[in-house]
C-alpha cells in the first residue's frame, strides 16, 4: 500500500513498538480496515480535518461534555478531547475479545458470590485470604446477605490494551462503579455528526442496544414482587470528576440525578425526599464508592450516602448496581490467581489471558519483584484514594521513590504486586495535520442482568503519547478517540429491548421533583434574575456618566452620586459609593470601583460573583436542561473571558461585556419558556425569579428616591430606573407624558399588566406558591408564605399613585413612599426562608453519635 | 459468679431531632466461660423501628430507629450474666512451642483466626510498634508467654490517663505518648502482636470494681472496658488484660468481638438534626445471689 507508506510520511517514532499497522518483516502491511478508513480520510485535506476536529470539539464543549481534574489550579472543570482518527476493532477480533469479556465478568461474579456467601476459594486454598480480608473494599457487612439472582455485578469494565502481537490484553477491571459510558456515547455523536462521510462504507455498530441494556438490567435487579421500579442514579455531587456523566445517563435513561442527602432511610425502604413527600426507591444505580455510602456502619464522616441503606440491603428492600462491596475483586492481586478460580468454577481456560503477575504475598514472588523492581510495572492491589498514585513504573522511579516504595512492599508485601510490562502497538493518532504513532486504551462496557452479559458494541478509547503507554488515566490528562466495532448489528435484538423498555418505562414517576433539585432551581431563577438586575444597572450607570451628564449640574448631590450610591445598595457592596473612608474618592473617580463590581470573581456581590453562581447552580442541575441552553452558556463564557482582559478605563467595551451577559440571561430564560412544561420545577425557579426581582426592585426605588431632587436631576434618575427595569418604552408609550413620580410608580409598582411592576409579580409569585403541594394537614388555611404574600398584594392594590408621591414638606423627603416599600420589603423578605422550610427540608445536617470512651 | 449489669447512655440534644438511627452492640454473647441469663434494652422513646442481627463475627447487633420528633434518647441496657472461670490454667500446660513455631500451626489456616492477624487502621504498626512488641518475643520464648510479658510491659509502660486520647488517636502516637486507656492499651497490644501476624482480636465488655475498704460502691461508677484475645495453638482463645495486668479470671464480662473497637462500638447512631448533644453514661456491674 504505496499510497499508506506516504501518507503516514515516516511519522512513526522509532522506539514505540512495532505499530498496529506493521506486518512482521516490518515491510507496511495495512489490515483492510486501516485501508478503508483511510481511503476516505485522506480525501479531506488537512484544513478541512483542522476544521472538523475544531467542530467536534465544539460539540462536545457545548454538549457541555467535561472532566473535573482534582487539585486543578482552577478548581474546574476542564473539557474532553476526541481525536478525528477512531480506534477500530475488526469484527473477528471482537468476537473473540466479547467471549473473553463475558467469561471476565461471569468469572468476578462468582468471586463475588462466593465472597459474600461460603467463602470456599478462601477455605479451600484457591486464593490467599489477604487478598480479600485486607482490601478495603471488602465490606464485611455484606458476607451471608445474599443478592436476587445472583447479580453482584450488574455493571464491569475492562481496560486493555493491544500487544506489539496483536493480542488484547486486561491491565485493570472496573468493578466499582465503572464509568466512562457516557463519554463513549457523547464521542460517538460528536464523531458521527462532524465527520459523517468516514463512516461511509463501514459497518460500525451502534452503542445503543447496550444504554437498553442497562435500563432493563436496572429494572430486572429491582427486588421481588416490583414491577415498575422506582430508579435513582446516586452521584457524589457536581465537584465529582465525572458528573457530567452522571447527569449525563439519568437523562439519557429517564430516571433521578439524586444526592445522597435526597435520600432517606425509613422503616426498612429508601425514600426520595420529593416536593410531595417521600416516594418509595427499589433501585440505584451508584456512583458513590461503596465506602461512603452509610455513614451509620460504613466511614461515618461521609456526607454523600444514606444512613441506613445497609439496614434496608439487609432487607432486601433496595437494589444498588453495584452492590456495596463489589470492589473487592477490583483487586490487582487477584490476578495471578484467575486462571485457577476459573478452573475451580468449571469455566475452563481464560479467553483473554492476563499479563504475569507476582503477588507479594509469597515470598519467592515477592523476591522476584524486588529482584526485578526496575523491568516491572509495580501495583497496589487496590487504588489508593485521594488521587494517590497506586501504579508505579519501576524504572521511571527516583531512587528515593524507588527506596521508598521498596520499604512499603516489604512491610506489607501482601498489598502488592508486580506485573510484566508488555510493549503495546501503536495506533494511528492525528497530531498537527500529520498522522504518528500513540498507545490506546480501551474500556469496554458490560452489563450483566443476572441471566445475560451485554457487551457495548464499542467503548471509551484514551490515548498518551507516554512512551511506554503503560499508566493512561483521564486524571493525567490524555486524548479519547470514538471506538468502532465492525460489524452488523442484530435487528431482531434492537427490536426485542427496545419492545422490552417501552413496557416498563410506561409511568416511571417522571414529575415528580427531588426537593435538592427544587432547591437548586430556586436558587437559579433568583441568580438569573441577579445577574439582570445588577448587568442592568451597573450599564444604566456607566452610561450616565459616560454620557458626561457630570458637568451639567454643578448640584453636589446629583443625580449620578444617587445612582453610583444605588449600585452599592442594590448589589450589596458597601461600603463602595456609600460609607468608609475612601467613597468619597470613589464618587469623585468612580471607574476603578465600577470595573471591580463588573470583573472581580472575588467579591460578593460583583456581576462576575453572581455569575459565578448562577453556574454552579446551573451545572448541578445539569440534566433539567437542554443542549440550546448549554450552546448560550457556553458562548456567553468565552465572551466573558474576553471582558476581564479589557483595558482600564474603557467604558464601551464593559458596557459591552455587560450586554452580552444580560443577552445571554435572556436567551436562557426564553429558551426555557419555550421549552419547559410548566410543572413543579418550572413554579420552583420562577417563584425565585419573581422574588428576587421584586426585592431587587424595591431596593433600587428606595435607595434612588430617598428625597425630592431639583427638576433635572429627578429626571434623570426616572429615566435611568425606568431604562434599568426596561420600561422606559412602556412608559412613554402608555403615558404619553413628561417624566414623574406617580406615573412611574404606577407603572412599576401598581400596575397589574405590566411585568416589571411588583404588582404583576407579586401575583405571579402567589399563583406559583398557590400551586405548589401544600401540606395534609394545614387542610384549606393559608399557609405564612400565602398570608404574607396576600398582605402585599393587598397593600400594594389599595396604595395610591399620588399619596406615595406625596413629600413630608419639613425634610423634602419621600416619606410616605419609603415607609410603603419598607412595608412590602418585610413581608416578602421572610418568603424566601418559609418555602425553603416547606419544600427543602433536606437541608437539615447529619450528625454522629457516638458512645464515650470505655475509661476503666 | 452471678453478675447484674445495667448500662444506661442518654443524649440530649440542644434542638429536637426528626430522625435518628442507631447500632448497639449490647447483648453479650455467648462464650464457653460465660452464659447470658437475661438481656433487655429499653429504649426510650419507644423506637419506631427495631432489628435483631448476627454481624459478621457473630455479635448480637440491635438496629433501632426513631422516626418522629425527640429531643432526649435513653438506652438502658439490662443484663444478668453467669460465668464460671474455675479451671484456666495461669500458665500453657501443653504448649511449649516457640512462638515462631505456633505461627506455624494448622490452626491459624482457619480464616475465623487468621482474620484477626490483618492490621487495621487503627491498629497499624509504625517501626516503633513493632521494635516494642518484638521485645516480648526473643526467639524460643512460647506464644502465651511473650504475650504475657507484652500485656505486663504495656501495664508499665504505659500511664492510664484519660482526655489525653480519643477513639481517633493513631497507635504510633499513643505509642509516643505513652498515655490513653483501656481501649488505647487493648489497639497498642493488637498492632504489636499483629505486626509479628500473630492473630488477636479486641474484646468489648465490662469488669467489675471493687469498692475502697468500709465505703459502699458508688451505682454507676462503673464503664465498660477493653482488652484483646490471643488465639493459641493447641488452647485457644486467652483473654489478656492490659489495662489491668491480668489475665482475666473471673470479673470480666466479654459483650462482644472485633477486629478493633470501630467493630464493636457498643452504641453509635446517626441524627438528622443541627444543634449539639450531650450525653451522660451510667454503668453499673454488680455481684448478685
Amino acid at each position: 500500500m504505496l499510497e499508506n507508506k506516504n501518507f503516514f510520511g515516516g511519522q512513526y517514532p522509532a522506539a514505540t513498538g512495532r505499530p498496529e499497522l506493521a506486518g512482521p518483516a516490518e515491510e507496511v502491511c495495512v489490515p483492510g480496515y486501516w485501508k478503508d478508513f483511510f481511503g476516505t480520510y485522506q480525501k479531506l485535506s488537512p484544513q478541512e480535518l483542522k476544521k472538523r476536529s475544531l467542530d467536534m470539539q465544539r460539540l462536545l464543549k457545548e454538549n457541555g461534555v467535561t472532566y473535573t481534574i482534582y487539585n486543578h489550579s482552577t478548581g474546574h472543570q476542564r473539557s474532553w478531547e476526541i481525536d478525528t482518527i477512531p480506534y477500530i476493532i475488526p469484527e473477528e477480533e471482537w468476537v473473540q475479545l466479547t467471549k473473553g469479556l463475558e467469561q471476565r465478568a461471569a468469572l468476578l461474579n462468582l468471586i463475588l458470590q462466593d465472597i459474600y456467601g461460603p467463602q470456599r476459594l478462601i477455605r479451600e486454598n484457591i486464593i490467599p485470604a489477604e487478598l480479600i480480608y485486607e482490601h478495603p473494599g471488602f465490606v464485611r457487612q455484606m458476607v451471608g446477605v445474599g443478592i436476587k439472582g445472583n447479580s453482584y455485578l450488574p455493571f464491569y469494565s475492562a481496560d486493555m490494551a493491544r500487544s506489539a502481537d496483536g493480542q488484547f490484553w486486561i491491565m485493570a477491571d472496573r468493578t466499582q462503579a465503572p464509568s466512562g459510558s457516557g463519554y463513549a456515547l457523547e464521542n460517538r455523536q460528536a464523531m458521527s455528526r462532524a465527520l459523517p462521510e468516514l463512516f461511509a462504507g463501514m459497518p460500525v455498530r451502534r452503542l445503543s442496544t447496550y444504554f437498553d441494556a442497562v435500563y432493563n438490567t436496572l429494572v430486572g435487579i429491582a427486588p421481588r414482587g416490583i414491577e415498575n421500579p422506582r430508579i435513582v442514579v446516586l452521584t457524589p455531587g457536581s465537584g465529582n470528576e465525572t458528573y457530567f456523566e452522571h447527569a449525563y445517563l439519568a437523562a439519557f435513561l429517564g430516571l433521578s440525578l439524586v444526592e445522597g442527602n435526597d435520600l432517606m432511610v425509613k422503616g426498612d425502604h429508601v425514600w426520595l425526599k420529593t416536593m410531595e413527600g417521600l416516594e418509595k426507591v427499589d433501585v440505584i444505580m451508584r456512583r458513590v464508592d461503596d465506602s461512603y455510602c452509610d455513614s451509620l456502619e460504613l466511614r461515618p464522616e461521609s456526607l454523600l450516602g444514606i444512613p441506613g441503606l445497609l439496614h434496608v440491603v439487609r432487607k432486601g428492600n433496595i437494589a444498588l448496581a453495584n452492590p456495596l462491596g463489589s470492589s473487592v475483586v477490583e483487586n490487582a492481586g487477584l490476578v495471578p490467581f484467575l486462571p485457577r478460580i476459573a478452573q475451580y468454577f468449571g469455566l475452563g481456560d481464560l479467553w483473554l489471558p492476563s499479563i504475569a503477575t507476582w503477588w507479594c504475598g509469597q515470598e519467592k514472588e515477592k523476591e522476584y519483584v524486588l529482584e526485578h523492581f526496575t523491568e516491572l510495572i509495580i501495583k497496589k492491589i487496590y487504588r489508593s484514594g485521594g488521587g494517590k498514585a497506586s501504579v508505579f513504573d519501576g524504572a521511571a522511579l527516583s531512587e528515593k521513590e524507588k527506596l521508598n516504595l521498596k520499604a512499603a512492599i516489604q512491610k506489607q508485601p501482601q498489598l502488592y504486586i508486580g506485573q510484566e510490562k508488555v510493549v503495546f502497538a501503536a495506533t494511528p493518532i492525528s497530531e498537527n495535520e500529520h498522522v504518528t504513532a500513540g498507545h490506546a486504551v480501551f474500556r469496554s462496557f458490560l452489563v450483566n442482568d443476572g441471566q445475560q452479559v451485554n457487551v457495548m458494541p464499542g467503548g471509551l478509547t484514551r490515548t498518551g503519547d507516554d512512551k511506554d503507554g503503560i499508566i493512561i488515566s483521564n486524571q493525567i490528562g490524555s486524548l479519547s478517540k470514538d471506538t468502532w466495532i465492525l460489524g452488523e448489528d442484530a435487528a431482531e435484538n434492537i427490536a426485542a429491548v427496545q419492545q422490552h423498555r417501552w413496557k416498563n418505562t410506561v409511568n416511571n414517576h417522571a414529575g415528580t421533583l427531588p426537593s435538592h433539585t427544587a432547591e437548586t432551581l430556586f436558587w437559579v431563577g433568583r441568580y438569573i434574575e441577579r445577574v439582570i438586575g445588577n448587568a442592568r444597572l451597573l450599564k444604566t450607570v456607566v452610561q450616565y456618566i459616560f454620557q458626561g451628564n457630570r458637568q451639567e449640574s454643578d448640584n453636589t448631590f446629583t443625580a449620578e452620586e444617587i445612582l453610583l450610591r444605588a449600585l452599592t445598595a442594590v448589589t450589596y457592596t458597601h461600603p463602595g459609593f456609600i460609607e468608609g473612608e475612601d467613597h468619597a474618592d470613589a464618587l469623585a473617580n468612580p471607574w476603578p470601583e465600577l470595573r471591580d463590581l463588573v470583573l472581580n470573581e472575588q467579591r460578593t456581590g460583583s456581576l462576575a460573583f453572581t455569575l459565578h453562581q448562577f453556574r454552579n447552580n446551573i451545572f448541578s442541575t445539569r440534566e433539567y436542561w437542554n443542549l440550546d441552553i448549554w450552546k448560550v452558556i457556553h458562548q456567553m463564557d468565552n465572551n466573558w473571558v474576553k471582558a476581564a482582559l479589557l483595558p482600564q478605563g474603557d467604558p464601551v467595551g464593559i458596557i459591552e461585556s455587560i450586554e452580552s451577559v444580560t443577552n445571554s440571561m435572556y436567551a436562557i430564560l426564553g429558551l426555557n419558556r419555550e421549552s419547559v412544561r410548566r410543572d413543579q420545577g418550572w413554579r420552583m425557579m420562577d417563584t425565585g425569579r419573581k422574588l428576587e426581582q421584586s426585592l431587587n426592585s424595591i431596593v433600587l426605588l428606595k435607595s434612588v428616591f430617598a428625597a425630592k431632587q431639583e427638576e433635572g436631576a429627578e429626571h434623570d434618575l426616572i429615566e435611568s430606573v425606568l431604562s434599568c427595569n426596561q420600561s422606559l418604552v412602556t412608559y412613554r408609550y402608555t403615558y404619553r407624558d413628561y417624566l414623574q413620580m406617580p406615573l412611574m410608580l404606577d407603572l412599576l409598582v401598581l400596575d397589574t399588566e405590566n411585568p416589571k411592576a411588583l404588582s404583576y409579580m407579586i401575583g405571579k409569585l402567589k399563583a406559583n406558591i398557590q400551586h405548589l403541594p401544600k401540606s395534609e394537614n394545614n387542610g384549606q388555611r393559608l399557609s405564612e408564605q400565602e398570608r404574607l404574600l396576600l398582605e402585599a398584594d393587598t397593600k400594594i392594590r389599595l396604595a395610591d399613585k399620588y399619596a406615595l408621591s406625596k413629600i413630608n414638606p419639613k425634610t423634602q423627603e419621600y416619606q410616605a413612599l419609603q415607609t410603603f416599600l419598607d412595608e412590602i420589603y418585610d413581608l416578602l423578605f421572610p418568603v424566601a426562608e418559609l418555602v425553603s422550610k416547606a419544600y427543602f427540608k433536606h437541608t437539615v445536617t447529619q450528625t454522629q453519635l457516638i458512645e464515650s470512651l470505655p475509661i476503666l | 459468679m452471678k453478675y447484674q449489669v445495667t448500662h444506661t447512655t442518654i443524649y440530649d440534644y440542644t434542638q429536637p431531632v426528626s430522625l435518628c438511627q442507631n447500632i448497639a452492640v449490647l447483648k453479650p454473647r455467648e462464650t464457653p466461660l460465660q452464659k447470658c441469663l437475661a438481656a433487655r434494652l429499653d429504649i426510650d422513646p419507644l423506637p419506631d423501628n427495631l432489628f435483631e442481627y448476627e454481624d459478621f463475627f457473630a455479635n448480637q447487633v440491635v438496629y433501632f430507629a426513631i422516626e418522629h420528633e425527640h429531643q432526649r434518647l435513653s438506652v438502658t441496657s439490662t443484663l444478668l450474666l453467669e460465668n464460671n472461670y474455675s479451671g484456666v490454667p495461669a500458665t500453657p500446660m501443653f504448649n511449649t512451642q516457640p512462638w515462631s513455631e505456633s505461627l506455624t500451626d494448622n490452626a491459624l489456616n482457619d480464616i475465623a483466626v487468621r482474620q484477626y492477624a490483618f492490621a487495621t487502621p487503627i491498629t497499624s504498626a509504625s517501626p516503633e510498634i513493632r521494635d516494642y512488641a518484638l521485645r516480648s518475643f526473643p526467639q524460643g520464648r512460647t506464644l502465651f508467654d511473650g504475650v504475657k510479658d507484652l500485656m505486663h510491659r504495656i501495664f508499665r509502660d504505659f500511664t492510664f490517663r484519660s482526655g489525653h486520647t480519643t477513639i481517633a488517636t493513631p497507635p504510633a502516637e499513643v505509642m509516643h505518648l505513652r498515655v490513653g486507656v483501656c481501649q488505647d492499651f487493648a489497639h497498642i497490644a493488637l498492632a504489636c502482636l499483629r505486626s509479628l501476624r500473630i492473630p488477636a482480636r479486641y474484646v468489648s465488655g465490662y469488669i467489675e470494681t471493687i469498692a475502697p475498704k468500709g465505703k459502699e460502691k458508688l451505682v454507676g461508677a462503673d464503664a465498660s472496658h477493653a482488652w484483646f484475645s490471643v488465639f493459641i495453638p493447641g488452647m485457644g482463645w486467652m483473654d489478656f488484660d492490659p489495662t489491668n495486668d491480668q489475665i482475666p479470671s473471673g470479673q470480666h464480662i466479654t459483650v462482644a468481638w472485633g477486629r478493633d473497637y470501630f467493630d464493636v462500638v457498643p452504641l453509635k447512631g446517626v441524627i438528622l438534626g443541627s444543634g449539639d448533644n450531650e450525653l451522660e453514661v451510667l454503668v453499673d456491674v454488680r455481684r448478685v445471689k
